[in-house]
């Protein structure tokens, strides 16, 4: 029984031996697939040694496929264009989330509190400065109004004096000929008057009314030579006190010096001594910028003055070509290049501290200020009423993106009482429709 | 005028009563239309739209002239220019261009109606330097591909001649309208030599373009 099992075993796995033995030898899968490669290859050489009908084809395809082409490319330029965004974005993001890191840190937090505690100091010092800045003012102002009055009542007084002498007013002789005696022989009007001294009809009485016609315009012309004078002085004492700072720290490069200019004209930072600077002396810049605003103000109190000055009768002395040019004519330096919506534009007055061309004052610039020039930029200030930060981002947001306003000056939104200052520049020739289109789209966002 | 192609003066057609004419440049679409009152022009920039209220005759034209930025123009470059001493580098720059419409009346002068500034041209001022325009560009060493859009390609050579390496901040460049020509279906401007000194940027003398402004 044993043995026939055995026997069935041996010859079954002789069968399953032969089997095996007659199958085809498998290949390994590594020569499979160096098959395929071959024969694909193979497959896609074939193609190309046929010349005939690709070379005929091919132009015509080049010339389907060229606005594929170029589409493609202006495809690839903008997207390397967006990739440089947004690497440029990731980077910033980066920088940011870096600050931000940084100043969650424990000795930040304290140096940024330091900092916060001292810009508050500062900015109480600045509302300190700022008072007793205004109250001089005022007081300047006050005192500069008194004595203008005082000056206009002087002037009519001295204007009815010549009315009742006056040729026509009196009945008098009529005015003389040219060449007779009552001017110079060329016909022209005599500027000083000299000739009514050899006038034979010239009584005393009318030489001691003439005299007292000269008296008080000598004195405002005196007056006005006073002023010219003094602003002198301040400004050869202001560039020398600007020039000994920068003696005295010599390492500062030019441009730091124009930027902290610039900065200074931004109003929140005047007095404040720069860094690499030595610091001044703690009486003498704010005193000098008072007594500079006096000098404007004074300036401004003469002009108005000369402004309500009688007009010369045909018996008064003619004025000077320049004092007649500067009443006849707007004034070159004018603001109309400086938009004003509400008051006077102080950027250029008080808060620069060092004006750039101050001109001395004189019969042709009634202000001590340095005027800006004509290519200045025009500032557009609105005042609206207060807003919430949505809206004051929004403005910004409009203003800083905008072509038709300067990046610089930048523009700004300030808090002014319980109201909100939008302060702006212009970029030169915009026509008055798109400078008010600009205006009215602010309105709108506020 | 076709959307990628673009040339320095292009008429606007004034259209009948009811009617509307198109003019398209790169990514700017203008549409007059008359109506009862004048005539309306919606300009779109493909960010932002403005609508224009006109008064025309019947006795002119109305053209849309491409302008160069009338105030003194630095160019800032989007990659980092770097110029060893003695050595120079050649390419090319893009400066936007300044659409503006004139009115022209039967042989008369043409009259500006509308100038639309540039979004990427910024200005500035301050005291020392006064007005200038601000415009980025990429740093092109091969002409660039026409897009329509109204900029101008400024062929530009920098050499610096002096005893350190030049890397600027911005580029100056100073157009004029008789510089800029109509080349390969877009706007090229006379080439730009420039040479720094170790100071400052002087202005050399550059080849002028042989083709005229049509």
């Amino acid at each position: 029984m044993n043995r026939r099992a055995l026997h069935r075993r041996l010859i079954t796995g002789t069968l399953v031996l032969a089997l095996v033995a007659c199958d085809e030898p498998r290949p390994a899968l590594g020569d499979e697939t160096a098959a395929e490669l071959r024969a694909l290859r193979l497959a896609l050489q074939q193609p190309a040694t046929r010349p005939g009908p690709v070379t005929t084809e091919r132009p015509a395809i080049d010339a389907a496929m060229a606005p594929l082409r170029e589409a493609l490319l202006g495809l690839l330029a903008s997207q390397r264009q967006l990739e440089q965004q947004q690497l440029a974005l990731a980077q910033e993001m980066q920088r940011w989330s870096q600050l931000l890191i940084a100043s969650s840190n424990d000795q930040r937090a304290e140096e940024g509190k330091a900092l916060a505690a001292r810009l508050q100091a500062l900015e109480q010092s600045l509302t300190a400065q700022d008072e007793r800045h205004r109250q001089v003012e005022s007081l300047m102002t006050g005192a500069l109004d008194r004595t203008a009055d005082r000056l206009e009542a002087f002037l009519k007084q001295l204007q009815a004096l010549p009315a009742a002498n006056a040729p026509g007013a009196a009945g008098a002789a009529p005015a003389p000929a040219p060449g007779s005696g009552g001017g110079p022989p060329d016909g022209r009007p005599d500027p000083d008057h000299t000739s009514t001294r050899s006038d034979p009809e010239a009584t005393p009485a009318r030489v001691d009314a003439a005299t007292a016609m000269r008296r008080p315009w000598r004195w405002a012309w005196g007056a006005l030579g006073a002023l010219g004078l003094l602003a002198g002085v301040l400004f050869f004492r202001r560039w020398q006190r600007a020039e000994m700072p920068s003696r005295t720290a010599p390492n500062q490069s030019k441009p730091q010096v124009q930027a902290s200019r610039s900065n200074r004209t931004d109003g929140a930072s005047a007095y404040e001594p720069e860094p690499g600077r030595a610091p001044l002396p703690a009486d003498g810049e704010p005193g000098v910028d008072e007594i500079w605003a006096a000098a404007a103000l004074l300036g401004e109190a003469v002009g108005r003055l000369r402004q309500t000055a009688p007009t010369p009768g045909p018996s008064e002395p003619p004025e000077p070509p320049l004092a007649a040019s500067a009443e006849g004519s707007p004034p070159t330096t004018a603001p109309a290049d400086v938009v004003e919506l509400d008051a006077l534009d102080d950027l250029f007055v008080i808060e620069d501290e060092e004006p750039v061309a101050p001109s001395p004052p004189g019969p042709r610039s009634p202000s001590v200020a340095p005027a800006p020039t004509p290519s200045a930029p025009q500032f557009v200030r609105l005042r609206m009423p207060a807003m919430g930060e949505r809206s004051r981002q929004a403005v910004l947001s409009r203003l800083q993106s905008d072509p038709r306003v300067l990046r610089q000056p930048a523009p700004k939104v300030v808090a002014v009482g319980g109201d909100v200052e939008i302060t702006f520049a212009l970029v030169p020739r915009l026509s008055p429709g798109e400078r008010g289109h600009l205006e009215q789209a602010v309105r709108d966002d506020c | 005028m076709s959307s990628t192609s673009v040339s320095l003066c292009a008429p606007l057609r004034l259209p009948e009563r009811g009617g509307s004419s198109r003019l398209q440049f790169g990514s700017n679409d203008l549409v007059l239309e008359q109506v009862r009152g004048g005539f309306t022009l919606l300009w779109s920039d493909g960010r932002e739209a403005r609508r224009y209220a006109f008064g025309f005759g019947e006795d002119g034209e109305l053209t849309l002239e491409l302008r160069a930025p009338e105030l003194p123009l630095w160019v800032t470059p989007r990659e980092l220019l770097a110029i060893v001493p003695g050595a120079r580098w050649s390419g090319y720059v893009q400066v936007p261009l300044v659409p503006t419409l004139t009115w022209r009346r039967d042989g008369g002068l043409p009259q500006t109606v509308v100038v639309v500034h540039a979004r990427d041209l910024a200005t500035e001022w301050d005291e020392a330097q006064g007005y200038r325009c601000l415009a980025p560009s990429a740093l092109y060493v091969r002409f660039p591909m026409r897009s329509g859009e109204p900029r101008a390609v400024v062929p530009l050579r920098i050499t610096n001649r002096s005893q350190e390496v030049l890397s600027p901040a911005a580029i100056p460049l100073r157009l004029a309208d008789a510089d800029l020509h109509e080349l390969r279906e877009a706007i090229v401007c006379s080439p730009r030599r420039l040479s720094w000194n170790g100071s400052n940027f002087v202005v050399m003398e550059a080849p002028t373009l042989a083709t005229s402004r049509t």
